[in-house]
């Protein structure tokens, strides 16, 4: 058992058996820390964020939050992971494509989790709720559908829907690769926010800028491994592994034409 | 034609009419309510049952949505009780043959709209720490449902209409009211057109309830 704030150890994912898309994936971080993980696509960035959240099964390795063991695999057998759930329910996640309930309203949206599945009470979890909506700007839309939203107020919903639950750990999973570049800047900017309240975040982009503005850490991954692990001001002027430098020479020179 | 006789010659059948339709509404919302339950149930099965029951399911909607509604008709009012050697009753031949169609055809809607919700909703329920007994109830049974309603709704006038079939086995509905009166007086042109526009307000207003609905409800939520 290692005291790091979130311990992945000996990950592997696989599809089907034999397309690994993570392989001994070992990787710590501490409370605080905001870890932006970069590659190419395919490289398995998303899936570890998958893995840590506990929506795929993992084929060997361990998890552990706080010390606390909550996802492992049985190498001996294939059935379901072991899961703690009241520990992997610390972690909390925000996808591409917002996945907010459509039939529901913003507000509904927010409240069902800590009602339904924590017991809170409906008038606690709507002045939660509400005290969260105004503070993002958003508390004229709380009886909004989401289909009447623009995509950035849908991620700053998403993104609120995630932190009424108190996570420890907060997974961004491309969140601003589905906006149109004008709605970027609000969702980025309330990460920034979040960044400054000191929220452990791991988060998979595309846009290198932001990454060097949120990031302590970056890590570069490529064929389902952790190729290099550095904090942002080494990695982006100075890596040190010739396929992190090579990766980022294509992205950064599409983005300046861009 | 003088369309006050016309209209007056119609109001001495209003009776016969009425029973017609009193028996094609009751035949069509028995049919509806076993329909949808059995749509609903093999929609489950077909997504999440034994591979054994799947293929017994999936043979059964095949064959009803790959025959005629007709032949289905003779099939149970003739073919069934002479294999069972008993007999049914025409009442309950009728239903089970409507209730047997409407399920096939149901059963694809529930399963389409079933398959609709994305494996991303699922995800966001296991990401915001929701057990099956939240999220089946209140994320997705709701969003079936609702994107479920607009096909049921056209599946229950298509069952409406298609219930005009059960006149050729004699039951006494609507059409076969019609019919009858139209050979009895030898008046057909006033009878049958009276009888399609009965068939024709009640259809066409459960159409536009589903437009409004889908314009509506459906769009405000972009389901």
């Amino acid at each position: 058992m290692s005291s790091s704030f979130l311990n992945v150890q000996g990950l592997r994912k696989s599809f089907g058996g034999h397309l690994v898309v993570l392989d001994d994936i070992n990787f710590q971080m501490e409370a605080g820390e905001r870890v932006v993980v970069i590659g190419p696509s395919g490289s398995g960035k998303s899936t570890l964020l998958r893995c840590v959240m506990g929506l795929e099964k993992i084929d060997h390795g361990r998890i552990e939050l706080e010390g606390v063991r909550y996802i492992e695999a049985d190498p001996k057998s294939t059935k379901d992971n072991f899961v703690n759930i009241p520990v992997r329910n610390k972690v909390g996640m925000v996808f591409q494509h917002y996945t907010l309930f459509p039939h529901l309203t913003v507000l509904g949206n927010l409240i069902l989790a800590p009602m339904r599945a924590r017991g809170e009470s409906r008038s606690s979890s709507t002045e939660r709720a509400m005290q969260l909506l105004t503070r993002l700007g958003l508390e004229s839309k709380a009886g909004a559908f989401p289909g009447m939203l623009s995509g950035g107020q849908k991620q700053r919903v998403a993104i609120a829907r995630a932190l009424l639950l108190d996570p420890k750990i907060m997974l961004f999973d491309e969140v601003t690769s589905a906006l149109d570049p004008e709605l970027v800047t609000e969702v980025e900017g309330l990460m920034l926010e979040l960044a400054e309240q000191k929220m452990s975040m791991m988060i998979v982009t595309h846009d290198m800028w932001f990454a060097k503005r949120i990031a302590t850490r970056v890590i570069f991954s490529a064929d389902g491994r952790i190729i290099e692990d550095a904090p942002p001001s080494k990695m982006f002027t100075n890596p040190a592994e010739p396929r992190t430098a090579d990766f980022l020479k294509k992205v950064l020179h599409v983005e300046t034409i861009s | 034609m003088d369309i006050t006789a016309a209209l007056g010659f119609l109001w001495d059948y209003r009776l016969a009419l009425s029973v017609g339709l009193g028996n094609t509404l009751h035949f069509t919302a028995l049919g509806l309510v076993f329909g949808l339950t059995i749509g609903f149930v093999v929609s489950v099965v077909r997504q999440a049952g034994h591979p054994v029951l799947k293929v017994i399911v999936t043979t059964y909607v095949e064959i009803f949505r790959g025959t005629p509604v007709l032949i289905q008709l003779f099939w149970f009012f003739f073919c069934l009780p002479a294999i069972l050697g008993v007999e049914l009753g025409n009442v309950f031949s009728t239903v089970l043959t409507l209730s047997l169609y409407m399920g096939a055809i149901s059963s694809e809607s529930f399963r389409a709209a079933l398959k609709a919700i994305g494996a991303e909703q699922r995800d966001a329920c296991v990401a915001l720490g929701l057990p099956a007994r939240v999220s089946v109830p209140y994320v997705i049974l709701p969003q079936t449902v609702l994107r479920a309603v607009p096909t049921l709704l056209s599946n229950c006038v298509t069952l409406f209409k298609e219930s005009a079939l059960v006149s050729a086995v004699g039951m006494a509905d609507l059409m076969y009211q019609g019919q009858m009166i139209a050979d009895a007086t030898a008046r057909p042109i006033e009878i049958l057109t009276a009888t399609a526009l009965i068939y024709f307000v009640i259809a066409f207003s459960v159409t536009r309830i589903v437009s409004f609905y889908e314009r509506g409800y459906l769009a405000r939520m972009r389901l």
